[in-house]
């Protein structure tokens, strides 16, 4: 198991390897070793000594990790567990962990490229509107925004979240410092912490200007709002309030469930999905990729989830691009329907 | 307004309506067919399955005509009905009790779902038109400031819906108004261990794939006693495996409705993790060992099988989701569910023959 470990590491790492025998290794490993996963298989009929490449090794979806523990070692020896998040959650999902070295060098080695810089970049000014992993230790966004503060973060790099609210005050006048000091700033935060933002700024009739080069990077989330905004309108508010060059703001996507994170093209919905999680777009009725500009569930195959389950198939819709894929949202919910005779008068 | 009809009058325009429907060369129901079909998501064939057993019911004997004699509305002058749509037998109904009220009243249909009803109409009107005028059937849309307007004149409200569908439009009912309500339900098979064979594994493959298993009366779950001459766990295989295929093809699966696909796989994931799953193209069967992984979502086609062993233990199970049971087909001898627990019980193999009127 460590000398598969290393390897997968070497792999995000940019090291050459074989992708689908590593990819069938890891599968190996989580059908002997995860025995939910393995009833899972054996009910499809597939197991390792009948698979051959990658694309066949069964998905599973998000949701199961709400009902089941997914994982190759005993829980108890887990060191960090994180839940999922959701307006509707609850029974919230769990992935276990016994150690971060793997999600560690997923964030790594895709954060500053997906922002659009290069490796060589050691001191960032940035501006988090989400809590510290302090706070919310059980929040996978929470550590990956810890860790990126950790590595690349300057020493006026900050989290914005005071008494579970976002201090905005505190936030702005900390970007007025930066404008006057031309320090270009790198705001990090949820899609709906950041119109949260915005919204802030419109009723304090604030405009600010930040420095050239400065970037946003937005996790996602719009859902859950009091008020309906398009990401459309929430880009060009970055625009309009912050000064922000378009080019210069980014989406990030991923989930608990899976330990890597897929970056868009600058300004767009489009993302590209990093060489050791490939990505599938699926007709889930059908459990076949669908061809270019079709629309189907994403699939991914994450390597760096080797402790819990690699192939895993999410809830959001995305059109397959050449490159990656557009995502559309999420899957529309089947509307229960039945009925039942119940009088009164 | 109202038309002041004798119960053999009612009787005799059922009986002209149902006989029309019946006609295999009915221009209504040929149109029905081809243009209703895909509105509920079933396949040509089952939806004219659905029409033969929805005015089988309308002109048997003992059935409706004397509910008919009954009304418990004598004094109305205006109802709302707001119809279901996950089955045509349920939009039948709503125009049937249109028919036995013989009131003005005004119809709310689901969204997207238009067409049977208003042939429906057409029928009534061909053949009593001064009853189909005194129906207005409407769409439904996000602007429901007329159906609440409606609500608020009512004597009568029946109504069919999401559980919170149902609350919103109880607020709009006035005091001195009747009501329906029907909410979200679903309905369960028991097969007591001397009923453990093929026989009754046919009898609960009918009740399943009738109208896709989309209707309230469809079984979500079978409850099967362990001792009987098949293994519980045989019985589910053999359901999924052997008899299942077969009949299938008398009832062709039809599409489905957007979100089904996933929600289909995500069930089955989920259960493909904690028991056994036999899954055609068009249907899923899962085995449960243990009763606290079910989970209670009605997804088109989906059968779970959960053993019992003694009746206290059926009774326990039962207890915990009766809330949310309408009706439970009975296989074999057993235990009388209906008085301990008053929920409504018929026999396996009938239960999309059970009415639900008032």
């Amino acid at each position: 198991m460590a000398s598969l470990v290393s390897r997968i590491k070497e792999f995000i790492n940019g090291n050459c390897h074989d992708f689908n025998q590593l990819a069938m290794e890891i599968f190996a490993d989580q059908y002997n070793l995860c025995q939910p996963y393995q009833k899972y298989c054996n009910n499809l009929g597939k197991n390792p000594a009948t698979l051959s490449t990658w694309e066949e090794i069964p998905a599973i979806s998000t949701e199961v990790f709400r009902v089941v523990d997914l994982s190759i070692f005993p829980i108890s020896q887990a060191q960090h567990i994180f839940y999922t998040s959701g307006t509707s959650q609850t029974n919230p999902g769990k992935h276990y962990y016994e150690d971060l070295s793997l999600y560690d060098a997923a964030i790594y080695n895709s954060f500053l490229h997906g922002i659009g810089l290069s490796d060589d970049v050691s001191c960032l000014n940035l501006r988090i509107l989400t809590p510290s992993f302090a706070d919310h230790p059980h929040s996978s966004l929470c550590y990956m925004l810890s860790k990126i503060v950790a590595w690349y973060g300057s020493q006026d790099s900050k989290f914005y979240y005071k008494n579970q609210n976002l201090d905005c005050v505190s936030l702005v006048r900390d970007l007025r410092q930066d404008c006057l000091h031309n320090r270009p700033v790198v705001i990090i935060g949820t899609a709906f912490a950041l119109a949260n933002f915005i919204d802030y700024l419109v009723r304090n009739d604030e405009l600010l200007c930040l420095p050239s080069n400065s970037r946003l990077l937005e996790t996602g989330g719009l859902k859950g709002r009091t008020r309906d905004i398009s990401r459309v309108e929430l880009y060009k508010s970055f625009s309009k309030y912050l000064g922000l060059n378009e080019r210069l703001c980014f989406s990030e996507y991923g989930m608990t469930e899976l330990s890597s994170q897929c970056y868009s093209l600058a300004n767009s919905h489009c993302f590209i999905a990093p060489p050791w999680m490939p990505v599938r777009i699926i007709d889930v009725e059908h459990g076949t990729e669908v061809a270019l500009g079709e629309t189907g569930l994403v699939q991914f195959f994450d390597t760096a989830n080797y402790t819990a389950i690699s192939a895993i198939l999410t809830a959001d819709l995305a059109r397959r691009e050449e490159f990656g894929f557009t995502l559309l949202g999420r899957a529309p919910q089947a509307v229960l329907r039945g009925c039942s005779l119940y009088y009164e008068s | 307004m109202s038309l002041k009809l004798t119960t053999t009058e009612i009787c005799a325009i059922l009986k002209s309506i149902a006989g029309d429907w019946l006609d295999a060369k009915y221009c209504l129901r040929k149109q029905a067919i081809e243009l209703a079909a895909p509105e509920f998501c079933l396949s040509q064939p089952s939806f004219a399955l659905a029409l033969d057993w929805i005015f089988q019911q309308w002109i048997m004997p003992g059935k409706l005509c004397e509910v008919t004699a009954i009304s418990p509305f004598p004094f109305a002058k205006f109802a709302v009905q707001i119809l279901a749509g996950n089955t045509p037998a349920m939009m039948a109904q709503g125009l049937l009790q249109a028919i036995l009220l013989g009131i003005t009243q005004y119809i709310k249909l689901p969204a997207r779902q238009t067409i049977f009803a208003t042939l429906l109409q057409k029928s009534i009107y061909k053949l009593i038109p001064e009853l189909a005028q005194l129906l207005t059937i409407d769409t439904w849309h996000n602007q429901l400031t007329q159906l609440y307007h409606g609500i608020a004149q009512a004597d009568v409200v029946l109504a069919y819906g999401s559980d919170d569908t149902i609350s919103r439009i109880r607020n709009y009912i006035p005091k001195k108004a009747k009501y329906y309500l029907h909410g979200h339900r679903t309905s369960a098979a028991i097969i007591f261990q001397d009923a453990c064979n093929l026989t009754t594994l046919h009898d609960l493959t009918y009740d399943f794939l009738s109208y896709d298993q989309r209707g309230c009366l469809s079984p979500r779950v079978t409850f099967i006693q362990h001792g009987g001459e098949i293994p519980p766990q045989d019985c589910a295989h053999l359901f999924a495996t052997s008899i299942l295929p077969r009949q299938a093809v008398l009832f062709p699966r039809g599409g489905l409705f957007p979100g089904e696909a996933y929600a289909i796989r995500k069930q089955r994931d989920i259960y493909g993790c904690q028991g056994s799953l036999y899954c055609g193209d068009d249907w899923t069967v899962a085995y449960l060992d243990d009763f606290h992984w079910y989970l209670d979502t009605a997804v088109p086609r989906f059968m779970i099988f959960i053993p019992f062993t003694t009746e206290e233990n059926l009774l326990n199970i039962l207890e915990s989701i009766k809330l949310r049971l309408l009706t439970l087909g009975i296989a074999g001898q057993g235990i009388n569910i209906s008085d301990k627990l008053n929920i409504k019980v018929c026999k396996l193999g009938k239960m999309q023959q059970q009415l639900l009127l008032w």
